[in-house]
């Protein structure tokens, strides 16, 4: 195409990119614009990230309004969509925070959060009956509903005695026969971070040698190893007790161990919840922390087809965990576990490569 | 009607001069023709006017409205500037009615005149009925036809028509022609007319314009083309057979029969040019030219008898055959004309 | 198309998709303090990531050339043979387009798991296997995934492309020619520039792509060093860097591409009907048996999975009731995107085609996204658009304009635009580019304007590149969410993460249910457009 004018054309630019400017001011629909900023008491609403699943973050989210008055405008993401998610966002958009409170369904990327500075501490009175292990002592987070890291096994291919230790891994017994995730994302990679903050990093370092030495096969997630357990592809690996609960619920051959009762005990990865630095609705986000944290939310989590497990007591436990109230509970410092974190992240990385 | 002028115009396109400081006046109404070799940048030229190509330098200037100066003043849309594509480019997509309305369309004519109007447009080119036909289903001189009509309809100040008969066959460009001559004398829009065809110019235009390299060689009547052709190249495509160098004076006149046309010029000696009409034969002994009888051909009304003289060959126009080898003698009836060499512009 | 629209269309084009990109550059260069600082490029001295790029490329080249060997026949056999049921074929090949990536290599785990039909009806009677497509070791299994996902890029530019030109050359060499031999020597080289790009469209989104290779448990790549990068250490700096490699393979490869494709091969004007299918003969029955095994792997048998899912669809209504606003959300905005990446296309392509310097750097500049991990285009899209200043200042109309873009639908729509416009971009070029210019002239000089002109001329007679361009991006869309799912505003869920969330959950009634739903609402527009009386779509 030629251009054979030229006049007027200057003129014609200007007026056109005016037109876009004011099509892009114009908001894309009326009602999702009107988003509040930095008035505090005046708004009638908050901002929640939620990496939880609709099924729970939809009448959680009615259930508040219905309470409280107060709108809940909320992002959600599951670890499922393997994507950086919620997290990154989060830190992303610290130049102009847009997030009040943070539900995150684990807890070592808020610690990360909080290292980053996005957090602020908060205090809740719905807090109180929470175990000390299960909040921050600087107040930055409050864990709550927890999943267990378990060994899940398939019932018609494990006929003897399952196994009953983080360690079965590496036992010759079970050469073959076992999977673990990809221990850099999700649960996994904290649970390796925890054992490197518990045992430091020689005995991790052996731990991995015996485990390729063992042939123990690396599935890519949680909900792998719980899909190929389940399916029969593979007698046992270690899971969450979530991903453990739908595949019962699916009526697949599998039952659940939780490892270490006699020694370290079973680690718990409790949910999270936190306040952000800056947040445009800081009232309200004080009062849907209060809320998230009260018992109630933990029997819904409980109940749920996850079936966390509540860290206070006097709570309806899920039903469907055998051996549950025998559970050892691993003691774990968070906040360290969190600063040894990208350490054995990147440590996983290169014994990982070519694996 | 007002006078189309072009002052001075030079286009570059893609590093290469294809308009070299062209002049031309047409006037209000003319039909002028372009002839000129494929590449000659008379293509270029009816596009200049249309405002598809935007000169370096130049004014063009229709009556008072200045198309160009050289920047665009006038877009191309609105210059009331009808142009018949080389391809034609009907739109395939429309009827045949709708390629003629579509401009009509654009310029607000209402829905009651452009009826009328696409159909008189048709009627004049004889299509009156062809309205619901597509392009794809009407045969090569009716889609150059509709090409025309659809560029009348609009009641254009200025015609261009680009080769338009170049694909059709002899007999299809004979009735062509005739449309196109019957429509511009009803019309009298000022034409330009695009062809590398001496015939179609000669024949269409009272005036004729040579092009060659990007310049404008000469613009003339075809006689005068053909009387007094400016240089070698115009003598050649206005079919003035007779090109030679030639030494004296009016009658005094001499072809130097071992100096080839297309070479440099002898000592003294100059390049003419004569028609085959301006030559006679004579007795041998009693003409200044003698040559030989290199062939004759019959052609209907009359029979061209080829004349070798040294390296030249004289075409001459004559009643009879000769016999081939026969000895003779060539006079000419008025003297040849002068001419410059091609690099020199005269027009 | 008025004067002025090349301009605002690249301004557009510039302010959605390169000025992020331009912004990860400047990440790469800058430290967390704001220094210029050249250290995130060290990590290339080492040779780790070295391997990192070259197992991508593995990936990437072995998922295009299976794409091209599944999608170039599909596609000229669609566009040109007298294969059978074509409306058939040409409905399912879309549907892998409309499954997130994750989605399909999911439901061939289910297939080929060893409690799956496969295993337990086909292959174990007959003493084989279990054969289990998640322990396809390694490469393959990825690979295979990746190409059933993307083949139909390289099928639907393929069927495009064949009937492009002008039947009139093929006609020609027929008489030459056995009409194969005519196929290959006239629209097949028109049309390799149509089937060159599907591949580097399949060569860029399997080398980006995190989730497949995940599935199969493949790290030691690129994008899930990236990952890591932003997950481990949310270092931004580090991450930006590490995509230097995609936007250089990206210039290489369209480099090779321009060289190889002339592009004069796109033939002008076209003013017949298609010409007459090439007859297929006794090869009919092998062209069905391969048109019916490609789609069986990717549609049929996905579809299969979902079906039986969701059978007896009883809880179909509350399924959909579950995902309404998503289901309205996905469909909006794949619609918007689609639009609008078109209408800037037309635009930029216009201006792309008048050449020069700025020409020939958009026609790059237009193929970039494609080279972009979505989690870095993402990020980058918060960090240019989420602000409260700017520019050294942070004026009041700073804010205002991130509200107006960040918390809205027009970030969703921007992260889509931004990660498809090649798909729109280069049918549109090749489109337009087949239009002989002097139908426009001729429309210019008959007095129309320039709108008027692209309105009433151009436009009928590209419609069909545009469709396809508009197609290929609101498919595209549907499926995407690695980079809105990021940027996503509250309220403007869409339905792929959902699916994959509900899947990881075992709601198998929500997904499947969902997705026949998605599937239904692009398959059947499809199917009746098809089957409509020719008689009433006239070729142009």
């Amino acid at each position: 195409m030629h251009r054979p004018f030229s006049s007027h054309r200057s003129a014609a630019r200007v007026v056109a990119f005016a037109l876009l400017g004011a099509l892009l001011a114009a908001p894309f629909t009326g009602c999702k614009a009107s988003e509040s900023t930095g008035d505090a008491g005046a708004s009638a609403e908050v901002v929640l990230y939620a990496s939880l699943d609709d099924s729970y973050s939809r009448p959680f989210a009615e259930a508040f309004e219905r309470d409280t008055g107060i709108k809940v405008k909320f992002a959600t993401d599951s670890e499922a969509t393997k994507t950086t998610g919620l997290v990154t966002r989060l830190i992303s958009e610290r130049a102009r925070p847009r997030c009040d409170v943070f539900w995150n369904n684990e807890i070592v990327q808020t610690i990360l959060l909080k290292n980053e500075g996005v957090l602020e501490p908060f205090s809740s009175p719905n807090a109180a009956d929470i175990p000390e292990a299960y909040k921050d002592p600087d107040g930055y987070w409050v864990g709550f509903g927890a999943r267990a890291r378990v060994i899940i096994y398939n019932t018609e291919m494990v006929t003897g005695t399952p196994p009953a230790t983080f360690e079965a891994l590496v036992d010759p017994a079970w050469k073959g026969k076992a999977t673990l995730a990809r221990p850099l994302n999700g649960t996994t990679a904290s649970h390796i971070a925890v054992l490197w903050h518990a045992w430091g990093k020689d005995r991790v370092k052996a731990l991995f040698d015996g485990l390729f030495a063992n042939d123990v096969r690396i599935s890519a997630g949680n909900a792998q190893v719980m899909m190929q357990v389940a399916q029969g592809s593979i007698p046992w690996g270690f899971t969450d007790t979530d991903d453990f609960h739908v595949a019962l619920l699916d009526g697949k051959p599998v039952d659940l161990v939780f490892p270490d009762a006699d020694g370290a005990g079973t680690l718990l990865l409790p949910n999270t919840v936190c306040k952000i630095k800056g947040g445009p609705n800081p009232a309200n986000a004080q009062k849907l922390i209060d809320y998230i944290l009260r018992r109630e939310t933990e029997a819904m989590l409980a109940k749920g087809r996850s079936a966390q497990i509540p860290v206070r007591d006097g709570i309806a436990r899920p039903t469907g965990l055998k051996g549950l109230d025998a559970m050892k509970v691993m003691p774990v410092d968070w906040n360290a576990v969190g600063a040894v974190f990208p350490t054995s992240h990147e440590w996983l990385k290169e014994r990982l490569r070519g694996k | 009607m007002n006078p189309l002028e072009l002052d001075r115009v030079t286009v570059r396109l893609g590093g290469r001069t294809v308009l070299d400081d062209v002049s031309l006046s047409v006037g209000a109404g003319e039909l002028l023709p372009i002839l000129g070799p494929s590449g000659c940048g008379k293509t270029t030229l009816l596009r200049v006017v249309a405002g598809l190509v935007r000169p370096k330098r130049g004014r063009v200037t229709l009556g008072e409205r200045v198309f160009n100066d050289p920047r665009p003043r006038v877009p191309a849309h609105e210059r009331g500037v009808a142009m018949v594509f080389q391809q034609l480019a009907l739109w395939p997509h429309l009827t045949v009615a709708r390629n003629l309305s579509f401009g009509l369309e654009a310029r607000k004519v209402p829905e009651a005149e452009r009826t009328t109007r696409v159909a008189d447009a048709l009627a004049s080119v004889d299509l009156a009925g062809f309205e619901a036909r597509r392009p794809d289903e009407l045969s090569g001189g009716e889609r150059q036809r509709v090409a025309l009509a659809r560029a009348l309809v609009a009641n254009p100040d200025v015609l261009l028509l680009d080769e338009p008969l170049s694909s059709v066959d002899a007999m299809l460009r004979d009735e062509l022609l005739s449309v196109i001559r019957t429509v511009h004398r009803r019309l009298g829009v000022t034409t330009l007319y695009v062809t590398h065809d001496r015939d179609e110019a000669m024949a269409l235009g009272r005036r004729v314009a040579v092009m060659t390299d990007g310049r404008l060689v000469q613009v003339d009547a075809p006689e005068a083309l053909h009387r007094r052709p400016a240089n070698r190249f115009v003598a050649r495509v206005s079919g003035v057979q007779n090109v030679f160098f030639a030494v004296g004076e009016d009658d005094a006149m001499r072809p130097v029969p071992d100096a080839d046309p297309d070479g440099p010029a002898p000592n003294g000696a100059r390049l003419v040019a004569i028609g085959g009409h301006d030559l006679e034969l004579a007795d041998a002994d009693d003409a200044p030219i003698e040559g030989e009888v290199e062939a004759s051909v019959f052609r209907g009304d009359h029979v061209v008898v080829i004349v070798r003289t040294g390296v030249l060959r004289l075409e001459v126009r004559d009643a009879a055959r000769r016999d081939v080898g026969e000895r003779i003698g060539v006079r000419w009836l008025r003297p040849p004309v002068p001419i410059g060499s091609d690099s020199e512009v005269n027009a | 198309m008025s004067r002025s629209w090349p301009w605002i269309a690249v301004g557009l084009y510039a302010l959605i998709a390169l000025v992020p990109i331009a912004y990860l550059g400047y990440l790469s260069l800058h430290d967390a303090q704001g220094r210029l600082t050249t250290a995130f490029y060290t990590a290339y001295e080492s040779s780790a990531l070295w391997s990192l790029l070259w197992k991508s490329v593995q990936i990437a080249g072995g998922a295009t050339l299976a794409a091209l060997a599944l999608g170039a026949p599909i596609g000229v056999l669609l566009g040109r043979s007298s294969l059978w049921f074509k409306p058939v074929w040409i409905a399912l090949t879309v549907v892998p387009l409309l499954l997130p990536p994750y989605l399909m290599t999911i439901c061939w785990f289910y297939l080929l798991s060893p409690d799956g039909w496969i295993n337990t009806t086909l292959l174990a009677p007959v003493g084989i296997g279990p054969i289990e497509f998640q322990r396809f070791d390694g490469l393959p299994g990825c690979i295979a995934s990746l190409a059933l996902t993307y083949y139909p890029i390289v099928a639907l530019l393929t069927w495009v492309g064949v009937r492009t030109p002008d039947p009139a050359f093929e006609e020609a060499a027929r008489l030459v020619r056995a009409p194969w031999g005519a196929f290959r020597r006239t629209t097949w080289v028109v049309a390799r520039p149509y089937v060159l790009t599907g591949a580097v469209f399949v060569f860029f989104f399997s080398l980006i792509n995190y989730a497949v290779p995940y599935q199969f448990s493949i790290g030691g790549i690129l994008p899930s060093e990236i990952h890591s990068q932003y997950q481990a250490h949310h270092n931004h700096g580090q991450a930006a860097a590490l995509t230097v490699p995609f936007v250089f393979a990206s210039l290489v490869l369209l480099w090779a591409e321009r060289r190889t494709v002339a592009r004069g091969a796109i033939v002008r004007g076209r003013t017949t009907a298609d010409a007459p299918p090439i007859r297929l003969g006794f090869a009919q029955p092998l062209a069905l048996l391969f048109a019916a095994a490609v789609s069986t792997l990717a549609a049929a048998a996905p579809i299969a999975v979902l079906v039986k899912m969701a059978w007896p669809f009883d809880g179909f209504r509350a399924a959909l009731e579950s995902f309404r606003p998503e289901l309205i959300n996905t469909v909006l905005l794949a619609a918007g995107a689609a639009t609008l990446a078109v209408v800037i296309a037309i635009g930029v392509a216009t201006r792309i085609a008048r050449g020069g310097l700025l020409g020939g750097t958009l026609d790059v500049a237009g193929m970039l996204p494609l080279a972009i991990p979505p989690m870095s285009l993402g990020i980058a899209l918060i960090l240019v658009w989420n602000r409260q200043s700017a520019f050294g200042t942070d004026a009041a109309w700073i804010a205002r304009v991130s509200d107006a873009i960040y918390t809205t639908g027009w970030i969703m729509l921007f992260a889509l635009i931004a990660r498809t416009f090649p798909f729109a971009l280069r049918p549109v070029f090749y489109g337009l580019g087949g239009v002989d210019p002097a139908l426009r002239e001729a429309a210019t000089l008959a007095g129309a304007s320039r709108t008027r002109t692209f309105l009433r001329i151009t436009l009928p007679l590209v419609w069909r590149s545009l469709a396809l361009a508009w197609f290929l991006v609101f498919l595209f869309s549907v499926g995407e969410y690695d980079a809105t799912h990021l940027v996503q505003p509250p309220g403007w869920a869409v339905v792929a993460p959902r699916l994959i969330g509900s899947f990881h959950n075992f709601r198998h009634d929500l997904v499947s249910n969902n997705a026949l739903v998605m599937i239904a609402l692009v398959v059947f527009p499809i199917l009746i457009y098809l089957l409509v009386p020719k008689r009433s779509r006239r070729p142009v």
